[in-house]
């Protein structure tokens, strides 16, 4: 079979089920039922029996009381990043106990996790599923095919719509928690460990089956300002560390100095302007990349020679968004991780900088997420084509070095969405013939911006009127792919095996792609 | 001409990203930048790229080694790539009409017309700053000259105070006889690429003695010299 | 041509291609490619292919030739190859 943009993807996908093929970016917005969870209830503290208490003495302890056994789901979060203990230790934990077949689903990988690959070969783990991943030993496993059933790519705003709909049931979630008291009250801003908000686990929070909490910071309760309340929390464990701080805060969040990246987003930022996009009351999300930095800081001149005020930033957020807060070029923030010190400290102390869960952030069925609210989006791609189909999950040689994150929620609800990015990296063309995955669909992808030429998504007559008179460097993305190529060459196609490693859901839940494994 | 960018002339990726930073002219340079056993690969990578890469609107300059120092080869080798011009250093009464007899032999053993490759000058010593109306009236091929106080302070044998007080004259000199002679002054370039002020200021100074550009040493400089000269 | 030594060219870095070439006894022109999977999987053929034909007209008939790639372009590739040659002679 093949969906609406040509791409082919099976009806059944053995380890993953029916497919349901991708209609286009808007196709799925009726009413949807969510599903009901079980949850056991906890008795008032002074007729606790032994053994009820919510603070357990290990995660042994934690995995026994939740009954976790063979073909189980389990859940983890990622704002702990590339310092994040949580993950591995639980998956020691379950595999020293004998249990197999355990589907991983984390909203984030990092090359931290490089001892799931073991417990990969090994079939502990047989099903995983990401919003994230970063390049590395678990994105190198799964693209060689070692997990029996194929990884599942979903979105930010995927996967809480899977969660909250039943389609990917938790039955244990692990909250890595920074900060929290014995009945299970947590925040992420607080502690040796403080990460940021826990945006992206609070779905999980609400509909897994049992909830533990592992922490490195027990506070006397309550723990305050609580993020996720015990309410929702099974068990709290504590243990010596739950994450290295300095792989937690990420390295990338300063502007960019490279002129190349600079000269992009003031054309990034021309290009808004002169659309009409930097007006009273904007909202705007860029990434924490050093070029999309740039198009912040870009913005941020613009609206001050315009003495504009913005709604909101939203996203990752970095200390510049956090400085654009302070200096009142926002009146808010709304917040899914948190990539430096700077912006932890202000998701903990600012009441105008609000967390906001994954499902608030992305989800597409439900009342409408913050994403319908937003203007002006930045993205990134590893690959477009000349259809603006962007990949952000495989490299062209079919490897797997990412995943959507955000990415097709941001850029089907912002009403610009823009990627920057150099034309050539290395030898390789962005522009392709077609992408090698499909993340983001062309449909919701309105221009192109690129160090050697601009395009504009013919779609978007309003923008082509707009800029008609632009002194920008706009041509058709045929026209730009032609400079691209006549650089780099034509590449020679790829060969793939029939294998399928991973199912890349659209955030509406249908599949978008496949990943094939490479030859 | 407001900007010439000078780009490591042995860099492939310096030279893949040259003409995006906006500079009106590259000068792809086989002298400072390039060590003395690297010289004969850098001809060879300018002669393949200046033939490989689509440049539009800007000019493409190769800097040559003096040529007492093997500034020859140079132009016979790189000068396949058919650049537009020759930036040639140390430039004097004696250099010049080598340089000149150098290009005329390029243009005609690779078919280009006569006098089509232009010569710019660096304008670095003591002797051709002070004889520059003669050498400029010297050689038809001159299309604009460089100034470099770096060296020409070395040459007069006094320690750079860092006040531009120091080149007034020489600055002048050089900025008025390219008038005369109807062609573009360049400045000298700012290698503190820390020190915005001072370059920018630099700059200003040399616009407003009667220079029409000045040569950049990096990307991020060609903006605030386009704006500044224009 | 006849070569009498080893001739080097290019450099590891970013953009360029490292091209190493030497005397070989065996007949023709052996070419040893490395560099990133990425590259080679959809350039690789036609950079051996790139440095097969600027060999051979440079005249090389018995060489070896290793290549160590890190995204060069043609005209890199070509005046690399081209650079090592001349000194191998």
């Amino acid at each position: 079979m093949k969906n609406i943009l040509g791409r082919d993807i099976p009806d059944y996908i053995e380890g993953y089920g029916q497919v349901r093929p991708f209609k286009g970016a808007y196709a799925s917005i009726d009413p949807r039922t969510r599903t009901t969870i079980t949850r056991r209830s906890v008795r008032p503290g002074n007729k606790l029996e032994p053994g009820e208490a919510k603070l357990l003495a290990s995660i042994e302890e934690a995995v026994e009381k939740t009954g976790l056994r063979d073909g189980m789901t389990v859940s983890f979060h990622h704002h702990l990043r590339n310092g994040d203990y949580v993950t591995n230790m639980v998956m020691k934990v379950i595999a020293e106990k004998g249990i197999k077949d355990i589907h991983v689903a984390a909203t984030g990988i990092f090359a931290c996790h490089e001892p799931l690959v073991e417990y990969i070969k090994s079939g502990v783990i047989t099903g995983m599923s990401v919003n994230y991943i970063s390049p590395g030993p678990v994105a190198k496993a799964i693209t060689k095919g070692l997990l029996p059933k194929p990884a599942v790519f979903r979105s930010h705003g995927g996967r809480p719509r899977a969660v909250e709909a039943g389609d990917l049931h938790v039955d244990v979630a692990f909250i890595a928690a920074p900060c929290c008291d014995n009945y299970g009250n947590i925040n992420g801003t607080h502690g040796k460990s403080a990460c940021g908000v826990l945006s992206y686990i609070y779905p999980d929070a609400q509909y897994a089956d049992h909830v533990v909490a592992v922490t490195d910071n027990l506070v006397p309760y309550p723990a305050c300002p609580i993020e996720i309340t015990q309410d929702f929390v099974d068990y709290v464990v504590t243990v010596d560390s739950i994450g290295d701080p300095n792989g937690i805060v990420s390295g990338t969040t300063k502007v960019t100095s490279d002129p190349i990246g600079l000269k992009i987003a003031a054309a990034a930022a021309e290009l808004i302007d002169e659309t009409g996009y930097i007006k009273e009351g904007m909202s705007c999300q860029t990434g924490a990349g050093g070029t999309s930095l740039a198009v912040a800081a870009e913005i941020k001149k613009r609206m001050q020679a315009k003495g504009v005020v913005g709604s909101f930033g939203a996203g990752g957020i970095t200390a510049y968004f956090v400085e654009m807060l302070n200096e009142g070029l926002f009146r808010a923030l709304f917040d899914v991780q948190d990539f430096d010190l700077v912006s932890v400290a202000s998701a903990g102390s600012n009441p105008k900088h609000m967390a906001m869960s994954g499902s608030l952030y992305g989800n597409p069925h439900n009342c409408g997420p913050v994403v319908n609210n937003l203007d002006i989006m930045i993205l990134g791609a590893t690959e477009i084509d000349t259809d603006f189909n962007v990949n952000v999950i495989t490299g062209s040689d079919g490897t797997i070095m990412g995943a959507s994150g955000g990415h097709n929620d941001t850029a089907a609800g912002s009403k610009i969405s823009i990627v920057v990015t150099n034309l050539l990296k290395g030898r390789l063309c962005v522009l392709r013939d077609k992408v090698t995955t499909v993340t983001s669909p062309g449909e919701t992808i309105d221009a192109l911006v690129t160090d050697r030429g601009i395009a504009i998504n013919p779609r978007r007559t309003d923008l082509l009127e707009k800029l008609k008179d632009s002194r920008l460097p706009i041509m058709d993305i045929s026209k730009l792919k032609e400079i691209g190529d006549k650089l780099a060459g034509k590449p020679d196609s790829i060969e793939f095996t029939d294998k399928i490693v991973g199912v890349v859901e659209y955030r509406d839940g249908t599949v978008i792609d496949v990943v094939r494994q490479p030859k | 001409m407001k900007s010439i960018l000078l780009i490591n002339g042995n860099d492939p990726k310096a030279l893949l990203n040259s003409t995006l930073y906006g500079a009106d002219a590259v000068a792809y340079d086989l002298h400072e930048a390039v060590s003395a056993n690297d010289k004969d690969a850098a001809r060879l990578l300018l002669q393949e790229a200046l033939a490989f890469f689509d440049f539009g609107d800007s000019g493409v300059f190769v800097r040559v080694n003096p040529m007492s120092e093997g500034g020859d080869k140079d132009i016979a080798v790189a000068g396949k790539g058919k650049p537009q011009a020759f930036i040639l250093p140390c430039a004097d009464a004696q250099s010049l009409p080598q340089a000149d007899a150098a290009v005329s032999a390029l243009e005609a053993a690779n078919g280009f017309a006569a006098g089509s490759i232009k010569l710019i000058p660096t304008v670095e010593s003591v002797a051709a700053v002070e004889n520059i109306g003669a050498l400029l009236a010297s050689c038809p091929r001159i299309m604009a000259v460089i100034f470099n106080a770096e060296n020409f302070l070395k040459d007069l044998g006094v320690a750079e105070t860092g006040d531009a007080s120091q080149i007034l004259y020489a600055r002048s000199k050089v900025a008025l006889a390219c008038r005369a002679a109807g062609i573009p002054a360049i400045d000298r370039p700012w290698k503190d690429l820390k020190n915005r002020d001072g370059f920018e200021a630099d700059a200003r100074n040399g616009k407003a003695l009667g220079f029409s550009g000045k040569l950049a040493v990096s990307g991020g400089q060609v903006p605030s010299i386009n704006e500044i000269f224009a | 041509m006849k070569l009498n030594k080893t001739g080097e060219a290019g450099a590891a870095e970013s953009g360029d291609i490292l091209v190493t070439v030497a005397p070989s006894e065996e007949p023709g022109i052996q070419i040893e490619l490395s560099g990133k999977s990425v590259i080679l999987k959809q350039f690789g053929r036609q950079i051996r292919e790139l440095i097969q034909k600027t060999a051979e007209e440079n005249g090389l008939e018995n060489a070896r030739i290793c290549a160590k790639d890190n995204g060069a372009l043609d005209c890199t590739i070509k005046a690399r190859v081209r650079a090592a040659i001349q000194r191998a002679v």
